[in-house]
């Protein structure tokens, strides 16, 4: 197979769907950043005490050492071998997959432990894109960051994985921690009534893509009232929801690193305001978990549970201007 | 009690607001062909409720472009709706939305209302830049009812109701309200401490709802015009200028003014043992009430009787609140008025139906009104819990009438007190936190205030 084929194939070109995802994005935010100068000079300079990203000073995990007999699944078949940023035989990973259960559980028991170690103790925050590996030795990342560190560990485990990529509209609770931290994302995300982009799993299981979202950490649900994330759960049906459409490559375009990158150089501000508001949430549910069961809490917020979409209270305003 | 259709009051009624038979829908017979409201058996009620609302969805989504895109955006059809729990499917409006006019120049909310409206406005004819004018004209357009709330956050929330809309609830009102007193005169006198003369939600409805009465026996405690400019002085109580303070002030002593030719007015019919039906906001009984303690005047309307309605927000002092059954003994030693024959009602702007408080001070909701109680994600909390107050309106024929409201309510599946058929709200009606206030009878409370402090101090009784 030819190399741009193989490269095509593990999507490191920024094709269609990219150049579609950035440029119904880009310009809206050049457009407020002309109309409204201060607030991206705010963006850059604001909110100093934020962190700039929310690496736990004591990881909540060891990551096992790795040892010779580790088997990796080498294969190059699509979705099992590595791509940019996803390194499944690396060793911290081949390790950790080996201590989450790989080649000894059903696939399924495997990644859903994947799934459960991956919300429930690697910390979502907004930082620069990582490797796989990278996010599990810090302990921290983006939802982009958590899915490849996801990935990796399936496919370590010889499980075909790839990313389910959109730009996604969330629940007022997301909307609330995530945009109303800093008054730029927030215009922009208003403007556009929707993110430029979120990332879900989905892992090939008995014959099947199964979906699963490893961007919510549990402790982000009860301070906000939202369900805790199922394995095998589509999140559109509870809290996140593409926008717009839908692919899955199987890895990230190689210049992804650098683009990403951007961001966060250009308004540091922004990036230290959502920290802390992710930080301000995290420390609330720490707290209520202390006191709760997480299974008891689940079932009962899913009782009446709806999801209220961010823009559900503005959405009868929005058609009217639409007409 | 409306025993007798015979009586002009009851003529008077039939004739405003009745509708012929043949052009009456499911809602129209659960309206027009009810003896009484709430001892409508319940399965017939959730039977004709949800006939009713279906009709309902397919008129706004067959006639109104808004509402068939909304559901369109909602991936929602009326055929969607099958039983009754199908009903919390359907697309709701935040009451916040009937104040998202984009300008008040009159054309910019003329356009603003052609597009929410199910009903057709016509084209623009009105010449002139008063809002105040324009919603005369936008009455008259429509041949039904207007009314404004108070623009205390700075924009004021239109509802405009068509006729049919209007001659629905107006009877239905009308109904309600006149079956509680044991016997109607032919002629009661009908008493509004407030002014009939604007567009102001409460000054509105019940100056409308005074022309079932005689017109020599209509009385209210100032003709003076309240315009939306003063409305909004008011719910404000920021005077910017002058000329303002000057407006204020002649308000103010109006009102003082009027409450004492009131005063007057209810010993006159006491003694001439008529009946009066008084309808007003908690804070301006509450007001008379104390004035009549303090000059130790004793009423004995009962004899003849009269009731009491309050209705508009429960804000009597900013530091205190005066229990229902507190009010209904000041009521009877005050008015003579039997604490059973005082009545407190439940009801706001966009809702075409009424909660009605009976002796335990629950609020029984009409019965074509579908309530539910939200929590923060919308979900349907359902009986028992507390949570934000929506409802399905099949009444409303000229806008979609399924509103989330900003009302924090408690829901029971029926009254624990009385044999009443239907669902109650517990009397503790709040706002959810986050809401902005809300109530356009709270406007003369903030205007007399001090005087209030003045009669009994700020503690009441």
């Amino acid at each position: 197979m030819g190399i741009v084929k193989q490269w095509r194939e593990k999507g490191y070109f920024f094709d269609l769907n990219w150049t579609k995802t950035f440029a119904r994005t880009i310009p809206s935010l050049l457009y407020i950043a002309i109309r409204h100068p201060l607030l991206v000079v705010n963006a850059n300079k604001g909110c100093k005490e934020g962190p700039l990203n929310l690496r736990p000073e004591k990881r909540p995990y060891t990551i096992p050492t790795y040892e010779k007999h580790m088997k990796i699944d080498r294969s190059d078949q699509r979705y099992l071998r590595q791509t940019f940023l996803c390194d499944p035989y690396q060793p911290d990973i081949v390790a950790m997959a080996y201590e989450l259960g790989a080649f000894k559980l059903s696939d399924r028991e495997y990644a859903e432990n994947v799934f459960l170690f991956i919300n429930g103790k690697i910390r979502i925050d907004f930082s620069p894109p990582k490797t796989a590996s990278e996010c599990l030795k810090w302990g921290h990342g983006t939802c982009i960051d958590k899915l490849t560190l996801f990935i990796a560990l399936c496919r370590t485990a010889g499980i075909k994985a790839r990313y389910r990529l959109y730009s996604p509209q969330g629940v007022e609770a997301l909307y609330n921690i995530y945009m109303t931290a800093d008054p730029l994302v927030q215009k922009w995300v208003d403007n556009l009534n929707f993110f430029v982009l979120h990332g879900s799993g989905e892992a090939y299981i008995d014959g099947k893509w199964e979906i699963s979202d490893v961007s919510a950490d549990f402790y982000h649900a009860p301070p906000n009232r939202i369900p805790i994330p199922h394995f095998g759960e589509d999140p559109a049906d509870l809290w996140i929801k593409p926008a717009k459409g839908i692919w899955q490559p199987e890895g990230l375009p190689i210049g992804f690193k650098f683009f990403m990158t951007l961001p966060f150089l250009l308004f540091r501000g922004t990036g230290r305001a959502i920290n802390l508001s992710i930080r301000k949430n995290y420390e609330a549910g720490v707290k209520m978990l202390e006191h709760m069961d997480l299974e008891e809490y689940d079932k009962e917020i899913r009782r009446t549970y709806k999801p209220r979409w961010h823009d559900s209270a503005r959405k009868a305003s929005r058609v009217l201007d639409k007409l | 009690m409306i025993r007798s259709e015979k009586s002009p009051l009851w003529e008077r009624t039939q004739k405003l607001f009745g509708r012929p038979k043949e052009q009456w829908t499911t809602i129209d017979h659960m309206i027009y062909g009810s003896d009484d409201y709430f001892r409508i058996p319940i399965d017939t009620v959730k039977e004709m409720r949800l006939k009713a609302i279906k009709e309902s969805l397919h008129h706004h989504y067959e006639n109104s472009r808004f509402y068939h895109q909304l559901c369109k955006d909602y991936s929602f059809q009326p055929s969607d709706i099958q039983t009754m729990d199908d009903l919390e499917r359907i697309p709701m409006l935040p009451d916040t939305f009937f104040k998202e006019y984009p300008s008040e120049h009159p054309k910019d909310v003329y356009e603003w209302l052609k597009k929410i409206s199910t009903v057709d406005v016509g084209v623009y004819d009105f010449k002139g830049k008063d809002l105040q004018e324009f919603l005369r004209w936008a009455e008259k357009r429509l041949d039904g009812l207007v009314n404004h709330s108070s623009g205390t956050t700075g924009h004021y929330s239109f509802m405009f109701r068509d006729k049919i809309t209007f001659h629905r609830f107006y009877y239905a009102v009308i109904k309600t309200l006149l079956t509680i007193p044991p016997e109607l005169d032919d002629d009661p006198h009908y008493i509004y401490p407030g002014s009939p003369n604007t567009f102001l939600t409460i000054g509105k409805w019940l100056g409308e709802g005074a022309k079932v009465f005689s017109p020599a026996n209509r009385h209210f405690l100032t003709n003076r015009e309240i315009s939306m400019t003063i409305a909004r002085l008011m719910s404000t109580g920021h005077a910017k200028n002058f000329k303002e303070k000057l407006v204020l002030k002649a308000l103010k002593k109006a009102m003082i003014k009027g409450e004492q030719t009131l005063l007057e007015l209810l010993k006159d019919i006491d003694s001439k043992k008529q009946q009066a039906v008084i309808i007003s906001p908690p804070f301006q009984l509450y007001s008379l009430m104390m004035h009549m303690k303090q000059q130790g005047i004793q009423l004995d309307l009962g004899d003849t009787n009269s009731v009491v309605f309050t209705g508009g927000g429960w804000k009597i002092f900013e530091d205190r609140k005066v229990p229902q059954s507190e009010f209904a003994k000041l009521v009877h030693e005050t008015l003579g008025i039997p604490e059973k024959y005082y009545v407190d009602v439940y009801g706001m702007s966009e809702m075409n139906g009424l909660g009605v408080s009976c002796e335990g001070g629950y609020k029984h909701i009409h019965p074509w009104i579908h309530p539910m109680v939200l929590d923060d994600n919308e979900g349907t909390i359902g009986y028992g819990g507390w949570g934000r107050f929506a409802f399905l309106d099949p009444v409303a024929h000229s806008y979609p009438g399924y509103i989330i409201t900003g009302d924090r309510v408690k829901l029971l599946k029926r009254c624990p007190l009385c044999d009443r058929e239907g669902s109650v709200l517990e009397s503790d009606i709040t706002r959810m936190a986050g809401a902005e206030a809300k109530g356009c009878a709270n406007l003369m409370r903030g205007l007399m205030a001090e005087e209030l402090t003045k009669v009994h101090g700020r503690k009441g009784v």
